[in-house]
């Protein structure tokens, strides 16, 4: 994505979100309107709301690379937030608000009448609010300095902007007015490319058999495969033959990641790498031994690997097919391009040239 | 007894629904609002049919998820086994319960204003 985009998407976003907040806007102000909006929320827009709340980068992407690295058992954390709902539902939530009480502390001191127990809650609430206001404001900061190259703090203030605009006017009627709104968003942009991936992926899969039975290295010969005919009706496909759109970089992705097993169901290693913008891991699948190294960082960096463990071997870049010089016994030096990463494939130099022959 | 007789014996007669607003006639309420014993009774009857019910689907929730690790730990294919019901048979009974919990609690509520409004 470049910025051209950027700025007028998170502007949009923002004006969009104040927007349906001010829809929430009820004129007549009592305290049951602001902290349970008269409980007037049914429970679509409820669990819509806390939905939203839940769906973010941690819980999405953060869960998929869990399972990613350490395999299925990491799906009891989301197994974990829901059976937590339950819990909360059974001991808190209904008794809470059959007591009248509004928020947590007031519930403490109706139910233990201890002026200590609600100051105790009410530090509790304050630090737990805290420790989930800083990664998400920090995250906000980060996530807009990467796309439009703006200061650290921008992002940060402009989500306490809105948000607390939000909810001084508003309330918990038009908060929660704008937790469904996020969410609803957030679930499309997320599903709208997983589904694009899902339809790619199924798409390649014709020729997959084929290629694998083949030599893998020669990736860079295979052609446009049968996903286009899939994906006829896109508009952007006419761009196929060039190599540079959207659609076409993203089959490749996939055609490499088919063809090399590891990348789905191998070992994980981390190396070391001499620079912290860059991180390299390695693969493992019977003999398919992935490299993938990125950089994190938005200007060009060099690092060095030990590979020496990998003595006389080629990286072979997936992408393009390009031998790279062998691995030996000095520390291996790549420079990678501003947020860049390399594909490799570490071929022994024996078995390739049993297969050429 | 301020209400004259007649009105009386229409409430007899009909269903006991709504017309029951006689004074010293809806004993339960003026109990629970005196905070006598009997009226600390009845709140303690709704308090604990609550809370009956929250610990029931606690017990459920805890039988249902806790054995999970050992059938995983023991079934052949332990990593399909994790993604199927991990990755989507949970969530079902879990809805489940927790309405189960909601009609439960909104009916004993129910059961205890009838309690209160009809006696």
């Amino acid at each position: 994505m470049n910025s051209a985009y950027t700025v007028p998407a998170v502007a949009l976003v923002a004006v969009a979100t104040a927007f349906v907040g001010a829809f929430g806007l009820r004129i007549s102000r009592t305290t049951s309107d602001f902290y349970v909006a008269s409980r007037t929320v049914g429970p679509r827009l409820n669990a819509a709301a806390i939905s939203g709340e839940y769906l973010s980068a941690a819980s999405f992407l953060g869960i998929a690379g869990l399972v990613l690295l350490q395999g299925p058992d990491m799906l009891w954390y989301p197994v974990g937030y829901t059976a937590g709902y339950l819990v909360l539902l059974l001991f808190v939530a209904a008794p809470l608000r059959r007591s009248g009480a509004y928020t947590l502390p007031d519930f403490a001191e109706a139910r233990l009448a201890s002026q200590g127990v609600r100051r105790l809650a009410g530090a509790f609430v304050v630090g737990v609010g805290w420790l989930y206001l800083l990664p998400q404001l920090q995250g906000a900061g980060l996530t807009l300095a990467v796309l439009t190259g703006a200061p650290d703090a921008l992002g940060a203030l402009i989500v306490a902007v809105v948000v607390v605009a939000t909810v001084a006017a508003g309330g918990m009627r038009s908060i929660t007015f704008v937790q469904a709104f996020q969410y609803w968003l957030k679930l499309t942009a997320l599903l709208v490319p997983a589904l694009f991936l899902v339809l790619a992926w199924q798409g390649d899969g014709q020729h997959l058999g084929s290629d694998l039975q083949g030599d893998g290295e020669t990736v860079a010969e295979a052609g446009p495969g049968q996903g286009e005919v899939l994906l006829d009706g896109v508009q952007f496909v006419g761009q196929r033959g060039e190599g540079s759109s959207l659609l076409h970089w993203t089959r490749r992705m996939i055609e490499i990641r088919k063809q090399n097993p590891a990348f789905g169901l191998g070992s994980y290693t981390e190396l070391q790498s001499s620079n912290p913008a860059v991180i390299a891991f390695l693969r493992e699948y019977k003999d398919d031994l992935v490299l993938c190294v990125n950089n994190f960082s938005r200007f060009a960096q060099p690092t060095e690997l030990d590979l020496s463990a990998f003595d006389g071997r080629h990286p072979v870049e997936l992408i393009g097919g390009v031998r790279f010089p062998a691995i030996g016994e000095l520390p291996y030096l790549l420079t990678l391009a501003g947020h860049g990463f390399y594909w490799f494939r570490l071929t022994k130099v024996a078995s390739r040239i049993g297969r050429r022959v | 007894m301020p209400q004259d007789p007649t009105e009386r014996r229409v409430v007899v007669t009909g269903p006991p629904r709504r017309a029951r607003r006689v004074p010293g006639q809806a004993r339960p309420r003026t109990e629970i609002a005196e905070q006598t014993t009997l009226g600390h009774t009845y709140v303690r009857s709704l308090i604990r049919s609550q809370l009956r019910a929250a610990l029931t689907v606690f017990a459920v929730l805890v039988l249902l998820v806790g054995p999970l690790p050992l059938v995983f730990a023991a079934a052949p294919q332990a990593r399909r086994l994790t993604w199927v019901v991990l990755g989507f048979c949970l969530y079902g009974p879990l809805v489940l319960l927790a309405r189960w919990y909601v009609r439960r609690a909104e009916r004993n509520e129910r059961d205890f204003v009838r309690l209160v409004e009809d006696r």
